[in-house]
């Protein structure tokens, strides 16, 4: 197991330096320079020299890619020159703010999601699987945005009880201290992840039901109920996990939406934004800051995986 | 699909199949709202001809009534003849897209999770660090790259959709190729291009094949999210995500004709294409469980 | 505004009308605009990340200047109503009006009496230390372009305590000099800032000014000369102004406290503003519609027109389109294809203007009537015609007669370009959905390619760069360019200026806009924008306002909005 961890350790770190360079190299191959999109349409050529100077963007690629990486070990993820702030700070002032939404939303559709993909798997074919699986369908088939509308729509307007945009605090605290505001946007987030791991989870339940450990249980006589729990639940949650790892990116471009949608002053917004302004230093470390946590996200995925099926744990371990 | 088991009588699979999906009478929904749709956006223009060229600033934000049975848009297109027009991109692009990534990232997993060892190191880290990386996150630097048009869109779509099933196929082969029957052909001699061929891919089918659908929804949901944030098909072409998302700002102004149409029409569709995936799994299902 | 984020716009707005009905709840103690006893304001602005007068390369927005001008006064404020010499505003201003002599090339410059708010008079001094920290850094300024302010002066010569002069290297027009250049001096309290050495004071405030943490607790920017003093600031969040007790000046404010609020989009502002809890925000445009729902619950609407004009850019020095953009008679048939005032009434719901030259109409006048080539596809079909263009309706006009369709256009080449918009304002994908569509009628294909940044992607370059493969350029959505209080072409339209981004180069035109800066002659400006107007070194667009503002209707002294895009807090007032 001790070899296993260090095995994905060391693959989890080529993958967060191949990040990097895919970001580094993508962005650096926009058109039109981050110098124009800041200093504007008034700016002289001495000033967008001195700009891209002081920026470092006049040295070569790989020179610019060493540097960043040299100042990324130091901690250092740079300087905004839109925000007129550090990168980590502006970061770690919305951090906090996703977290919260994304951890909410997925908590809330993974207790959801599990319980009715067994039901479903059990009950196939019958009035409970077509009624969850017709639901949960519909809501994957709506686009994210017009979910949110008209969760706005249900119950701003029609039943006001809920306000239509996140609370625009600058803290945690502040966003805490009105916990209405979070209500649409967490259960928009979620509903989406309710359908997709719904699915997964009917759909391995059922390749399970029909393995043939699970027909020798059966045949020994073990009650239905047993079978399914302790059987068919434990190898029937593997895509689950998995599906935890890799769903986070989803659940960050779903946050992206969501929080432009409700206006929640998130890593999102603070990502579109830089996007729209071309803020280098704030689109590479919002990226990289996802995608280790994204990569970490796969990494306790696998050891679950590894953990919970040993043939998985040896065959790894011995490559 | 070709049948995986040559020894059997494939005509009689095909109309087992056919059986087993007829069964499922969602899936008979979802081919209906299929054909429906698709006979909407690409007949219909020949029987319910507009201008979707020309604006008409004279004509703009008409509501549903004579001559415009679903009113006319911000810059007096008609709507009913835009929906068709939109239709079009929509299927086109969800379609090509959607069996793009799951071609290309099904025959990557399965490689991957067969062959084991570095490559499949290789291989994985590859993806891995792609799919880190937000979809919507790449999608966005791309289109701002490149001018948004139909074919671009699914290149840009396909080129970053393939992951997802790539890693899907790769867990399944990883779990399959442990099962008795591939363990058995490898104690029996069995090579490992042989393997994959007969054994781990026909297996992942299912997998693929619900994935697969995903991939064609999440095609024509992924054109929506591009529109929304600002990088969908330019005018005068148009499509149901880019339609909707304009939509939103006018339903404050009371104009639901723009906003309703082309939402219910992406759910539609999607829906369609999930139904369709459904009823094609339990076909699979059945030959698994007969096997 | 610049939030370039109005692509959500409607959606929340739908929200908003949606609490409309319990709205009152929340901002209901101050329902219809009455503020009894009222002496602060809450206002909808970004957070200003910039606080040293001297103003550095990428923190030139608006927001910024409006918060340095709160406490720092500039050495001349300006008006544009016309009733004013050099639309100096001399309530505001630090000085009197400068005396020219020496054939226009000495303006010698009084200053008034004023105080710093630590009580010691400002001076001349104040006045020499601005110029010794800008001449010797100048490569860090904002402002400055080689050849321009402060190039252009010969002598800085300091009279006494309250006078000093300057001296040009030629002379020049005095309006063009007062509105353009001397705009930019800000006097600075030496006596708290001089650290001996220019190079090194500069640097201290610099550093001082990229630490916005520290905004309100330096005590460097205590020592101020405008009418607000810096209470608190938040890094990205809300700024509260108090008022100056010891301000020196006239305009003395009349409330205690202005608080800035940002926001992190149109939407989320307009929610606020609909729910009553902001005494000054902005209708974002997808939203114009709500304007009488805003005038019902005790807001007053005002528009916010710029000093400003909109105009799409034409690259002369794309290899292929280029050739064709110099042919006069193409340019003035694409610019009868676009139609302005229809586009400004039913796209921009009436809040954007016919741009009809480089000089920006007056405000509110009914222009459209007078551009030189109004839309007329019928015109510009025999205009193309009769220079031997087949045009084909709805297909692909090319050029039938070499001859007659002008230098350098070889025989069927097509009427094909591509426009480089902006995305993200829905105004602008139907102004083009428009004008692709006129286009069409007469066989030129117009392509619409939307990106973020579109200023950024369409650089002025030789012909021979890969770069120069744009053809049209919009970044126009909130008007393309704001001029200062005197509106001439040097920046623009002059060979080779810095913002000619298309390339633009026409003899004549620089003749004039050498008159309307060098000459004494006050009919040149006329002169150079009648000029111009015609030749069309761009294609003119509708010109949409800079803001629709919205305030509440008991907030006095916030009209005239200033149409350089200032704002002086120090009016308003409740009533």
């Amino acid at each position: 197991m001790t070899r296993y961890l260090l095995t994905r350790l060391g693959q989890a770190l080529v993958i967060v330096l191949l990040v990097t360079l895919i970001t580094f190299v993508i962005l650096h191959l926009l058109p039109g320079g981050a110098a124009r999109a800041i200093l504007g349409k008034e700016a002289t050529l001495q000033q967008i020299a001195a700009f891209n100077h002081e920026m470092g963007y006049d040295r070569p690629l790989w020179e610019q890619y060493a540097l960043y990486l040299r100042r990324l070990a130091g901690g250092d993820l740079g300087y905004s020159f839109q925000l007129n702030q550090s990168v980590s700070e502006a970061i770690w002032q919305r951090l906090p703010k996703t977290m919260l939404l994304s951890l909410g939303s997925t908590l809330l559709a993974v207790v959801v999601a599990v319980p009715l993909g067994v039901v479903q798997a059990v009950r196939r074919n019958r009035w409970p699987d077509y009624t969850i699986n017709g639901l949960s369908l519909l809501a994957y088939a709506t686009p994210i945005f017009f979910m949110g509308l008209m969760m706005i729509i249900l119950f701003s307007q029609v039943w006001p009880v809920l306000p239509p945009e996140a609370p625009q605090g600058f803290t945690l605290a502040e966003v805490l201290a009105d916990p209405a505001g979070l209500v649409l946007p967490t259960l928009t987030l979620s509903i989406l992840t309710v359908a997709v791991y719904s699915r997964y989870v009917r759909s391995s339940m059922v390749d399970n039901l029909n393995e043939n450990y699970v027909r020798t249980a059966r045949s020994k006589g073990l009650s239905e109920g047993r079978v399914i729990v302790g059987h068919t639940l434990r190898n029937g949650l593997f895509p689950v996990i998995t599906l935890l790892g890799m769903y986070l990116p989803a659940l960050f471009s779903g946050a992206l939406v969501v929080e432009r949608l409700f206006n929640y002053p998130g890593m999102g917004l603070l990502f579109w934004q830089a996007a729209l302004k071309r803020d280098y230093p704030i689109l590479l470390g919002v990226t990289l800051l996802i995608s280790v946590a994204t990569v970490i996200g796969a990494l306790v995925a696998d050891v679950l995986y590894a953990a919970v099926d040993p043939r998985v744990r040896l065959k790894a371990g011995r490559s | 699909m070709s049948a995986p088991q040559e020894e059997a009588p494939v005509r009689g699979m095909w109309r087992q199949g056919l059986e087993v999906f007829c069964e499922n009478r969602l899936a008979l929904v979802g081919v209906g709202l299929f054909v429906l749709l698709a006979a909407f956006s690409f007949l219909g223009p020949l029987f319910y001809q507009t201008d979707q060229v020309h604006t008409d600033l004279t004509k703009v934000y008409l509501a549903p009534g004579d001559g415009h049975p679903l009113g006319t848009d911000g810059v007096g297109y008609d709507q009913l003849g835009r929906m068709m027009l939109g239709g079009q991109t929509s299927i086109v692009v969800g379609l090509a897209a959607g069996l793009l990534a799951t071609v290309v990232g099904t025959v990557w997993g399965a490689i991957a999770g067969f062959a084991g060892s570095w490559i499949d190191a290789i291989m994985m880290r590859v993806v891995d660090a792609m799919m880190s990386i937000p979809a919507l996150f790449l999608f966005m630097l791309m289109a701002s790259i490149v001018t948004p048009t139909v074919p671009m869109l699914i290149v840009i779509i396909g080129a970053f959709a393939w992951l997802g099933p790539a890693r899907l196929v790769r867990g399944e082969a990883l779990s399959l190729r442990t099962r008795e029957y591939v363990m058995a052909m490898r104690g029996m001699g069995g090579t490992g291009g042989r393997a994959v061929r007969r054994h781990i891919i026909p297996n992942a089918i299912g997998t693929v094949i619900v994935n697969a659908t995903f991939q064609v929804a999440d095609a024509i949901l992924y054109v929506a999210y591009l529109s929304f944030l600002g990088l969908g098909v330019p005018p005068p072409a148009a499509n149901w995500g880019g339609m909707l998302s304009d939509g939103l700002s006018d339903t404050f102004s009371g104009h639901w004709w723009l906003l309703y149409p082309p939402g219910i029409a992406i759910i539609l569709i999607v829906l369609a294409f999930n139904f369709i995936g459904d009823g094609l799994r339990d076909v699979f299902e059945v030959r698994l469980r007969r096997r | 505004m610049g939030t370039r984020t109005r692509i959500l716009s409607g959606v929340v707005a739908i929200g908003l009308g949606l609490t409309a009905c319990s709205a009152g709840a929340g901002g209901g103690s101050q329902q219809q605009g009455g503020a009894q006893g009222k002496d602060t304001v809450t206002v909808a602005l970004r957070t200003p990340n910039w606080i040293l007068p001297i103003s550095a390369p990428g923190f030139t927005q608006g927001e910024n200047d409006i918060f340095s001008t709160a406490l720092y006064r500039k050495l001349y404020s300006f008006q544009l109503d016309g009733t004013s010499t050099d639309n100096v505003n001399a309530t505001r201003s630090l000085a009197e009006p400068p005396v020219v002599s020496d054939e226009g090339k000495t303006l010698t410059i009084t200053l008034k009496d004023n105080t710093w708010s630590d009580g010691k008079p400002i001076t001349t001094e104040d006045v020499e230390f601005w110029w010794d920290l800008v001449t010797t850094n100048k490569d860090k300024w904002a402002s400055y372009k080689p050849g321009g302010f402060p190039d252009n002066i010969k002598d800085f010569k300091v009279k006494d305590d309250k006078t000093f002069s300057l001296t040009t290297t030629k002379a020049y027009n005095a309006a063009w000099f007062v509105g353009n250049q001397l705009n930019r001096i800000v006097p600075l309290p030496k006596h708290a800032w001089d650290k001996g050495d220019a190079k090194k004071t500069f640097e201290e405030l610099t550093a001082a000014s990229k630490d916005p943490k520290s905004y309100a607790t330096n005590p460097l920017w205590k020592t101020t000369s405008g009418p607000w003093k810096l209470e608190s600031y938040v890094p990205s969040g809300e700024v509260t102004l108090a008022k100056q007790e010891k301000y020196s000046g006239p305009d003395k404010p009349k409330l205690n406290k202005v608080t800035l609020r940002p926001f992190t989009g149109d939407d989320a502002e307009f929610n606020v503003l609909r729910a009553g809890q902001i005494d000054y925000g902005y209708i974002p445009p997808a939203n114009l519609s709500q304007k009488s729902y805003l005038e019902s619950k005790g807001y007053k609407v005002a528009p916010w027109y710029g000093w400003s004009i909109t105009y799409l850019q034409l690259n002369f020095n794309n290899p292929k389109s280029g050739t064709l953009f110099k042919q006069p008679y193409l340019r003035q048939a694409l610019q009868m294809l676009i139609d302005q005032p229809t586009i400004s009434k039913v796209i921009w719901s009436g809040m954007a203007a016919p741009t009809c030259g480089p000089v920006p109409a007056k405000q509110g006048s009914p222009s459209g009537q007078g551009c030189a080539y109004p839309f007329d596809p019928v015109k510009a079909k025999q205009l193309l015609e009769s220079h031997g263009w087949k045009v084909a309706p709805d297909g692909q006009t090319t050029c039938a007669d070499p001859a007659l369709c002008g230098e350098g256009i070889a025989k069927d080449t097509p009427l094909s370009f591509t426009v480089t918009s902006q995305s993200g304002f829905a105004a602008t994908t139907k102004m083009f959905a428009e004008i692709k569509s006129a286009m069409a009628k007469v066989g030129v294909q117009l392509t619409i390619k939307e990106v973020p940044d579109s200023v950024a992607v369409t650089p002025a370059c030789k012909p021979e760069e890969s770069k120069c493969d744009w053809d049209m350029s919009f970044f126009g959505s909130q008007g393309s360019w704001y001029y200062p209080a005197f509106a001439s072409g040097e920046r623009l339209f002059q060979t080779d200026a810095p913002v000619n981004l298309g390339s633009y180069s026409n003899p004549e035109a620089d003749k004039l806009i050498d008159k309307a800066q060098f000459s004494a002659d006050a009919a040149a400006l006329q002169e150079y924008n009648d000029f111009l107007a015609k030749d069309l070194p761009v294609l003119w667009m509708p010109n949409p306002v800079y803001q629709v503002s919205a305030y509440k209707s008991g907030l006095q002294g916030v009209e005239p909005q200033d149409p350089m895009n200032l704002m002086y807090f120090q009016d308003w007032s409740w009533k």
